[in-house]
């Protein structure tokens, strides 16, 4: 599992894991996130169960797990969160925020001693030792309860699936040329986003913050202007393509 | 990792296959219960005759009241051995991707804090598995207690055909009729429980591995 510092500031730091060599190619690749400070650590979709082992392997490079006692899920997919089970027994003091339509599905992958914050719809903020970190609506971006984590200090959008591209493991992890990283990524959305309404509503909320990085679940991070480019590429696209079909 | 996974999915299934067998001793014994109603009934009609194979009848519906109860007992505990097979799976699990983690993290700074974790889930195994060796020695006793009341439904079927052979009465054919159902619903079940006690006993020697 490789591991990218994202930004390195006076309080805190973003850490991006992926491009995992030794995942197995029938398993959809994934970008974990943490953040950090001297003595706290969030994981922000930690991923699925095949993932935990490199997973954890890798948060080790940087911190005492007794540290780790945030974790975000932004929706229920299992290559966001069915790790769950097995951060509940290696962590000893955790909460989980996730969205509350999910709560009792979630706790299917095992959830007895981690905390359940749900969020509600409107979205939340909270802090971290340093760091403060708001959970952003992105319903039905593509799941009905959804999240993207934004962090004012770092300039960071964690936008979840919003953003995602299905890449070759040896991808870069920054988006080098816009218009070639569009065929990566047009169906996906279109396919997976089941509604323009949210989405054109979440493109409104999300111009209104101020983004350094937008950073998705798959594929590779937005920087600096390709973030607004993204945006009204996004706003253009028509989704939800298979009611259609 | 195989070999672990491998012998949990042997017990896993024992433990299935036990219930599965219960299933058919309780169709016997509702069948002995029956016939031994059915015995009561022709004893009624034949008065005198049959004055000897009352108590018989009496005693055989005890005897599939008692295998009934037991089975409720029985399933209980197949219930409880399944869920200790199944947490001891969900250890294995848990203690092969935490080890696999310490394996791939060897070199990184804080692998120590996972070493802990570890030993933890390790021991937690071992106390999994004793719960588990503990259910399936009460299964073990729960069987050993059917199969006795089976054996002695047996004598006392062979006793009620050795009354009926010596009787001569208007109902003998009915009654002789009626032991060889009764013969056969004790044969089933005591095979169905002998073949659970060999599942069984196969699984503690691979749980005590």
């Amino acid at each position: 599992m490789k591991a990218t510092v994202l930004y390195e500031g006076k309080s805190h730091q973003w850490i991006v894991f992926g491009r995992d060599p030794e995942k197995s190619p029938s398993i959809i690749d994934t970008n974990q996130f943490m953040v950090m400070d001297d003595n706290n650590a969030v994981l922000l979709d930690p991923g699925g169960i095949e993932l935990f082992a490199p997973m954890l392997a890798a948060v080790t490079d940087w911190v005492d797990i007794d540290n780790i006692r945030t974790l975000f899920a932004s929706h229920q997919d299992p290559d966001i969160i069915s790790s769950l089970g097995l951060w509940d027994r290696t962590l000893t003091d955790a909460t989980l925020y996730a969205p509350w339509v999910w709560e009792s599905f979630l706790k299917h992958f095992g959830c007895s001693t981690i905390t359940y914050s749900p969020l509600p719809d409107e979205g939340d903020t909270i802090t971290v030792g340093n760091m403060e970190l708001t959970f952003v609506p992105a319903h039905y971006l593509h799941s009905s309860g959804n999240f993207n984590v934004y962090d004012a200090t770092s300039k960071i959008l964690m936008s979840g699936d919003i953003g995602a591209a299905l890449l070759p493991p040896d991808a870069p992890l920054f988006v080098e040329d816009f218009d070639a990283h569009i065929s990566k990524m047009k169906l996906f959305h279109q396919r997976w986003m089941p509604s323009n309404k949210a989405k054109n509503d979440w493109v409104q909320r999300v111009r209104k913050l101020d983004i350094e990085y937008m950073a998705p679940q798959h594929g590779a991070i937005f920087a600096g202007d390709l973030v607004p480019r993204f945006l009204d590429w996004f706003e253009a696209l028509e989704v939800g393509i298979a009611v259609e079909g | 990792m195989d070999q672990g996974r491998e012998k949990d999915r042997k017990v896993l299934l024992g433990a299935l296959r036990i219930a599965t067998a219960q299933k058919e001793v309780v169709t016997n014994a509702q069948a002995i219960s029956l016939e031994a109603m059915n015995a009561k009934s022709l004893v009624s009609r034949a008065g005198e005759t049959a004055r000897a194979i009352r108590p018989l009848t009496d005693q055989i519906d005890e005897f599939a009241r008692k295998i009934i109860a037991l089975i409720e007992q029985i399933r209980a505990a197949v219930i409880e051995v399944s869920r200790n097979t199944l947490a001891t799976f969900t250890e294995r699990v848990v203690a092969e991707h935490m080890k696999h983690a310490s394996d791939l993290g060897r070199n990184s700074k804080f692998i120590g804090s996972v070493g802990g974790k570890l030993q933890a889930v390790t021991s937690g195994q071992n106390e999994i598995r004793q719960k588990a060796l503990a259910s399936y020695d009460r299964l073990s006793r729960l069987l050993d207690d059917i199969g006795m009341n089976l054996l002695a439904a047996s004598v006392v079927v062979s006793k009620f055909r050795l009354e009926v052979g010596a009787s001569d009465g208007p109902y003998t054919t009915n009654f002789e009729s009626l032991v060889d159902k009764l013969n056969e619903s004790v044969v089933q079940s005591r095979n169905s429980i002998s073949e659970s006690e060999i599942i069984l006993q196969d699984c503690i020697r691979v749980l005590r591995r």
